[in-house]
């Protein structure tokens, strides 16, 4: 008996440590990530004002679009530190709902983006128009393509949940989640001041 | 058995509050520049210049991603060889050299460009080159 709880709690423990490997090494393609998006808002900063015979970026966005738009992404990614503590409870229903409102959220604000996307567009404003719209859509649109990839992400984890409960690996993958999400509102703050508040000055 | 649970317990209230912090926080600061930047616009950009807006905003963002940094991704928080701390250092020092450099170089390269009409003017002047 003895010699058997000894033998779960180094189990325990070498899972432990195998998890903090993986958290590690996913922190560190998060730190690429941020050198990918450093390279974009590089490209936007000095192609700001290449406006060519197209819109300048002052009076070209909704104010309050973009707040809405950032207030969602802010409470989703709350909503989702909310899901990873009630996984650490393990309260299973509490996860799942969290998870589902994380991923509602994140959805909404992924629609609003295409919105404003498909508004510009139809204007006449597209990516073609100008060095500055080119760069906007695609240090914008990366951004997005970030938040599509964790909305599928999200939805897969859901089904993990409810089909397996909170096991080990569900546990683990939630995590790895939270760090995904909570780093793409981090790069949002960038977006939101260079972009959009600066960029409307 | 109970003791372990009950520092977790207390845990979990903690870091509980670090996520309601970080959320009112950044929900603060980023209502903050937006009324900043709206004022500024709707009353015709009267008031404060650029060179005192474009600072602060730049310091709410920046205080915004210290807090996120710290209440929602846990920076600092873990034991001793502190390997994410020093990813994180590294990255933004690559950051501060992707994007700073780049401006620099651009707007040096600007400084040397000549307009095709400053060309002509000079090959109007000097009677070709």
């Amino acid at each position: 008996m003895n010699h058997h709880s000894m033998t779960k709690a180094k189990l325990a423990a070498a899972e432990h440590a195998a998890a903090a490997k993986t958290q590690f090494g996913f922190w560190v393609y998060l730190m690429t990530d941020c050198v990918l998006f450093a390279s974009l808002f590089a490209v936007y900063a000095v192609l700001q004002n290449n406006t060519a015979r197209g819109p300048v970026s002052q009076g070209l966005f909704d104010l309050n679009f973009v707040l809405i738009e950032t207030v969602l992404l802010l409470t989703s990614s709350f909503v989702c530190g909310m899901a990873v503590l009630a996984a650490a409870s393990l309260n299973r229903r509490a996860t799942v709902i969290f998870l589902a409102i994380t991923c509602l959220l994140g959805a909404t604000f992924l629609g609003m983006e295409l919105y404003e996307f498909s508004h510009l567009i139809h204007e006449g404003n597209g990516w073609q128009t100008s060095a500055f719209l080119s760069a906007f859509f695609t240090l914008v649109g990366t951004h997005g393509l970030h938040i599509l990839a964790g909305l599928i992400w999200g939805l897969s984890l859901i089904a993990q949940i409810v089909r397996g409960g909170l096991n080990h690996s569900a546990v683990k993958r939630l995590g790895l989640f939270s760090l995904f999400w909570h780093f793409l509102d981090v790069v949002w703050i960038f977006i939101f001041t260079v972009v959009y508040m600066i960029g409307s000055l | 058995m109970s003791k372990p649970l009950v520092s977790d317990h207390h845990q979990a209230n903690r870091s509980l509050g670090r996520y309601v912090f970080g959320f009112i926080a950044s929900l603060i600061l980023t209502v903050g520049a937006y009324l900043l930047v709206d004022t500024h616009v709707t009353t015709n950009h009267n008031g404060m210049g650029h060179d005192y807006i474009i600072p602060i905003l730049a310091g709410l963002a920046l205080v915004q991603v210290i807090v996120q940094l710290i209440c929602f991704l846990h920076v600092g928080q873990e034991t001793k060889p502190r390997w994410k701390l020093f990813v994180l250092f590294f990255a933004i020092a690559i950051i501060i050299i992707v994007v700073l450099g780049s401006l620099w170089i651009m707007a040096n390269l600007e400084d040397h460009m000549v307009m095709p009409s400053q060309i002509t003017e000079y090959m109007q002047d000097q009677e070709g080159f």
